[in-house]
């Protein structure tokens, strides 16, 4: 029996949080959702989620000194970290990967996107 | 609280709520018409208009009392005791009117509704919106909006 | 309407809010990084969601703007009025969209190809000195991405920062500007304008913002009124049992009462505090407004805001943010001069518009003033008559104060043109009817020249107050708790002392006089009966203090305020009305209405004037003044507020001290002056005298009698024709002489009291 799958969404827009937390319900994830990064690594204190979608631009804590600090956490088990942004540089791409992330995604997505993304990972 | 189906009763009639106030008789749509009480205490408001008569409380709401005696200029009345009054709403505001005595609902078609007659007194004109001769008496039929419409005092 | 869509929709307004804050903020600094990392991410989040709901055209102008953005951020591009002026228009343009998106549930069709194209161009036009790379949107990485990523970015910012293009930002004229390569750019460059005069207004939208995302949430304003309702309900019930528990006997109700009444009131405070918001929020906009005006026209404004942290009901708030809007404009559009109009009337080039917000007395003041033009009362005159609004010979009887005041009326519109800065044009008497639907006021002042001032007043209304329970003549009032600050029973055993002189009642209260109201001659209730003991509420308005003469007090209690219906607004000294644990609906008093009724409430808006002005013209409000006879038939008046104590000594007790008399008060000895030569001071029995009273220091003035206490403007007719007068006056009809306390007090004592009149500098 497969397991509940957990995802922590983490943007600071609302409504983009509401969009990707439909398409994570539809696949039967158990959705968390954190408006911005400092939020994002209180969760992650409590509770290691499976997979962490993590925006790049927010305000208070942004994404990449939210994924160093996520990281840096001693957790029972290590989230798969999905960057997304609408940035396209290269270097960026570079910096996250550098940082700890697993995968990249570029916004907007929709479900079909997303899928293949996380076929990579034991997570679809 | 009516709804507006119920004012139009089909066939072109229109309800009316009925009161009398020194001896004439008036209506207003049952539509507006909200409810109907005897208050026993009203508390009066020193220094306003002269056509309130008054507040008062009904469930927690603070309702004007308007003197229709003193709107339609049609002196003091003789009775003793509480007399009856016609709650209305206008605007988000609960009013009621104090009168007389209220009478029956009654249907009356539309058609049958008379323009105010030229002898009509020009207060009355203001506010009345047409007339309709029920049986022997003549029954005005006055707009709430512009019966409410009083000019304070400065 | 998709629920969805209502979230994206308000989620979106609100950054474009805070966009055209920032961006008007940014131009005037536009070295502030911050500032511009904060404006690029909110483009940058609403282009993103855009395209997460499948909304391809707002998608697309977003774009363009954060394309400007970006290059701004990267220093490829210099920061212009003009280009901050169509990132503006960017940001109208999305707002447009999503109303109709709101309006037809879809985005409209269409294509906004031209506006695009406009953006895009200028995002072309004006390039840096040439940086060295090919690439239009990459940052040359400055270091190793293995080694540290983050100080290679902040390097680059600083960089950036540093790169003598930058610095050039503002001085705009020297500033290489290519030619337009297309068409694309409408109108031809203007000459670059300094940009507008600093806006000065409280801390920062981005720190607060920054601040309340991590501690704030969202709640549905229906959930708040809601609450709101039932919390009224709540504290009307436990009055309720408050009441019954007050009757009963037995007293195992109390302790949990008690109780409930505490949590009722925190719960209360908590909810009100609730929907409590900073009057800023409704300035947000104003910045924007006042530079696209200020662009357009020329002019130079500073806008100054002052209190904007002053809180009010939400509700409140929003009804009052279209006629603050609407004032504003009117004093950027019509009343600043342009810069030559100002420097040739010896004005400043820049004009100044005050936007200031205060709590007082329970009410909450928003003050609008400007150093323009002023009203053109000829103008006025002009138009009234135009309108129909009244003749000739009727404008011929009327003040100018009066006449001022035909602005507020219905079609009296002030705007001869609409500029393209706000949608509507209002009228002074739309602005006036919201004002007064919320249970306010608006009083307007003008001066030819110097400026115009708005005072609004809006009652707490939407609040739950403590008040005081007051009868008089069998009926019940409530007063705010907040402006009573003393009770005093006054009567024929208490040491307080109503005094009557003629018609006019004053409380000897320790070292003070104080006018009093009767309240139910106010209200028209009858006459004091002065044999029965009385209660006097010592009140507190402003700087005004006063009494107010009831029958009765009883409790203080929490009262729901309930505005009064519109039918009774006009009525005054009501505040509006609620129900009391009994379930009687008593009226509200308005301590404001009753403390001008004892003659002060004009001379609030006066001052407001003169604290806008250049100090010069003083008008005078209403002053309370002590009117005597001494040593001749003239009347002569002091003010009554400097009097201590209207005393009678016994001639036997007047000593004599180096020539002078004196007599022995209060262990000083107190010095007796006679204000006139030919004084006759009494021979035996008792001599009246007005004692003043400053430190501990008592100076008396010899009398023969007091006549009368009058409230009065004071214009000062005739200049003094000796020492010891500050001049003669009209006052109550009679003419008087206005005696210079300070003089007859400097004379017999080293420090003076710093007593003076008000007084008008206007002809007569």
């Amino acid at each position: 029996m497969k397991t509940q799958r957990s995802c922590l969404i983490v943007d600071d827009s609302a409504v983009i949080r509401r969009v990707v937390a439909e398409m994570f319900r539809d696949m039967k994830f158990t959705v968390s959702e954190a408006p911005t990064g400092l939020h994002a690594v209180a969760h992650c204190r409590e509770q290691a989620p499976d997979l962490i979608m993590l925006d790049w631009n927010m305000p208070v804590m942004d994404g990449i000194t939210c994924l160093r600090e996520v990281r840096a956490l001693e957790m029972a088990k290590r989230p798969i970290v999905i960057m997304c942004t609408t940035e396209s540089q290269l270097s960026k791409i570079q910096e996250a990967l550098a940082a700890g992330a697993d995968e990249y995604i570029m916004k907007p997505f929709d479900q079909g996107v997303l899928l293949d993304k996380l076929s990579q990972f034991d997570l679809a | 609280m009516t709804e507006q189906a119920q004012t139009d009763t089909g066939e072109g009639l229109t309800a009316f709520v009925t009161f009398s106030v020194a001896d004439h008789y008036f209506g207003v749509p049952v539509s507006r018409v909200q409810d109907i009480l005897t208050p026993d205490t009203i508390a009066s408001v020193p220094l306003g208009p002269a056509e309130v008569r008054g507040l008062i409380n009904l469930r927690g709401r603070i309702v004007t009392v308007i003197d229709v005696r003193t709107r339609l200029s049609l002196g003091a009345s003789a009775a003793a005791g509480p007399r009856k009054c016609v709650t209305v709403e206008s605007e988000g505001e609960f009013y009621t009117l104090l009168v007389d005595s209220v009478g029956d609902v009654v249907s009356l078609k539309e058609i049958c509704r008379e323009p105010n007659p030229a002898t009509l007194d020009p207060l009355w004109c203001e506010v009345a919106n047409g007339v309709f001769r029920a049986g022997e008496k003549l029954l005005v039929t006055l707009d709430v909006e512009r019966l409410l419409n009083i000019r304070g005092k400065a | 309407m998709d629920d969805l869509l209502n979230e994206f929709l308000t989620e979106t307004n609100e950054s474009l809010g805070t966009l055209d804050v920032e961006l008007v903020r940014f131009e005037r600094d536009s070295s502030d990084v911050t500032i511009l990392g904060n404006i690029f991410r909110l483009m940058h989040t609403i282009k993103g969601t855009c395209g997460f709901l499948g909304l391809p055209r707002l998608e697309a102008v977003a774009h363009a703007g954060e394309n400007v953005l970006g290059k701004f951020r990267d220093g490829e591009l210099l920061v212009t009025p003009d280009a901050v002026t169509l990132i503006l228009k960017c940001i109208d343009h999305i707002r447009k969209l999503l109303a109709e998106l709101e309006a037809a549930g879809k985005e409209p069709e269409g294509s906004d190809a031209g506006l695009i194209g406009e953006i895009n161009a200028i995002a072309q036009a004006q390039p840096a000195a040439p940086t060295g790379t090919a690439s239009d949107d990459s940052a040359p990485p400055l270091f190793d991405d293995t080694g540290f990523p983050v100080a290679a970015e902040l390097l680059a910012e600083v960089a950036h920062a540093l790169d003598p293009q930058q610095i050039l930002f503002v001085s705009a004229p020297e500033a290489p500007t290519a030619p337009a390569p297309e068409a694309a750019i409408p109108a031809p460059a203007p000459e670059p304008v300094s940009v507008p005069a600093a806006v000065k207004d409280t801390p920062v939208a981005e720190a607060r913002e920054s601040a309340l995302a991590a501690s704030s949430i969202r709640v549905n304003v229906d959930v708040i009124e809601n609450l709101m309702t039932l919390i009224s309900e709540l504290v009307l019930t436990r009055n309720q049992l408050m009441q019954l528990q007050r009757m009963q006997k037995s007293g195992e109700f109390k302790v949990p009462l008690q109780r409930l009444s505490h949590i009722t009131s925190e719960l209360q405070d908590g909810v009100t505090r609730m929907r409590m918001q900073p009057i800023g929020n409704a300035w947000a906009k104003l910045p924007r407004i006042v530079r696209d005006l200020c662009v357009e026209s020329g002019k130079k404004i500073e806008l100054v805001q002052r209190g904007a942290d002053t809180e009010l009901d939400r509700q409140v708030l929003e009804m009052i943010k279209d006629p603050l809007t609407h004032m504003i404009r009117n004093s950027a559009d019509h009343g600043i001069e342009s810069p030559a109009d100002r420097l040739a009337a010896g004005k400043s080039a820049s004009g100044v518009i005050t936007l200031e917000a205060y709590h007082e007395g329970g009410h909450i003041f928003i003050r609008i003033s400007d150093d323009g033009r002023g009203l053109d009362v000829a103008r006025i005159r002009r138009k009234a008559i135009a309108n129909g609004l009244a003749s000739e010979a009727d404008l011929a009887s009327m003040s100018e104060q009066q006449v001022l005041q035909f602005v507020f009326r219905a079609g009296f519109s002030t705007a001869e043109k609409v500029t393209s800065v706000s949608g509507r044009g209002v009228g002074m008497d739309v602005v006036r009817t919201n004002v007064e639907r919320i249970g306010g006021t608006i009083e307007m002042n003008s001066t030819a020249g110097r400026g115009t001032v708005f005072l609004i007043k809006i009652p707490l209304t939407l609040a739950i107050v403590s008040a005081l329970i007051v009868e008089t003549a069998g009926q019940r009032f409530a007063v705010p708790q907040i402006n009573v600050i003393e009770l005093v029973r006054a009567g024929n055993r208490s040491s307080a002392r109503i005094e009557t002189i003629k018609n006019a009642s004053v409380l000897r209260l320790r070292d003070r006089l104080l006018p009093l109201v009767s309240l139910r001659t106010l209200l028209g209730m009858g006459e004091e009966d002065s044999t029965r003991d009385r209660f006097i509420l010592v009140s507190q308005v402003g700087a005004f203090t006063f009494g107010v003469v009831v029958d009765r007090v009883f409790d203080t209690e929490e009262i729901v305020v309930k505005p009064v219906a519109p039918i009774l607004r006009g009525t005054a000294f009501y505040a509006g009305n609620t129900i009391l644990g009994d379930g009687s609906v008593i009226m509200i008093l308005d301590p404001n209405g009753i403390a001008g009724a004892a003659g002060q409430g004009q001379a609030q808006l006066e001052s407001a004037v003169t604290k806008s002005g250049e100090g010069e013209h003083r008008d005078s409000g209403h002053v309370s003044l002590l009117l005597f006879r001494a040593g001749s038939k003239e009347l002569k008046a002091v003010p009554l507020e400097a009097v201590a104590r209207i005393e009678e000594v016994s001639v036997s007790s007047i000593e004599h001290v180096g020539g002078r008399p004196v007599v022995q008060y209060r262990d000083h000895l107190m010095p007796l002056i006679a204000l006139d030569d030919g004084h006759s001071w009494k021979e035996d029995g008792k001599q009246p005298i007005l004692v003043f009273d400053k430190n501990g220091r008592a100076l008396g003035i010899a009398v023969d009698e007091v006549v009368d206490i009058a409230r009065d403007r004071v214009t000062i007719e005739l200049q003094p024709g000796r020492e010891g007068l500050l001049g003669s006056a009209i006052v109550a009809g009679k003419a008087t002489d206005l005696i210079d306390i300070e003089h007859h007090v400097a004379r017999n004592f080293s420090a003076s009291f710093g007593m003076d009149y008000p007084v008008s500098g206007e002809a007569a």
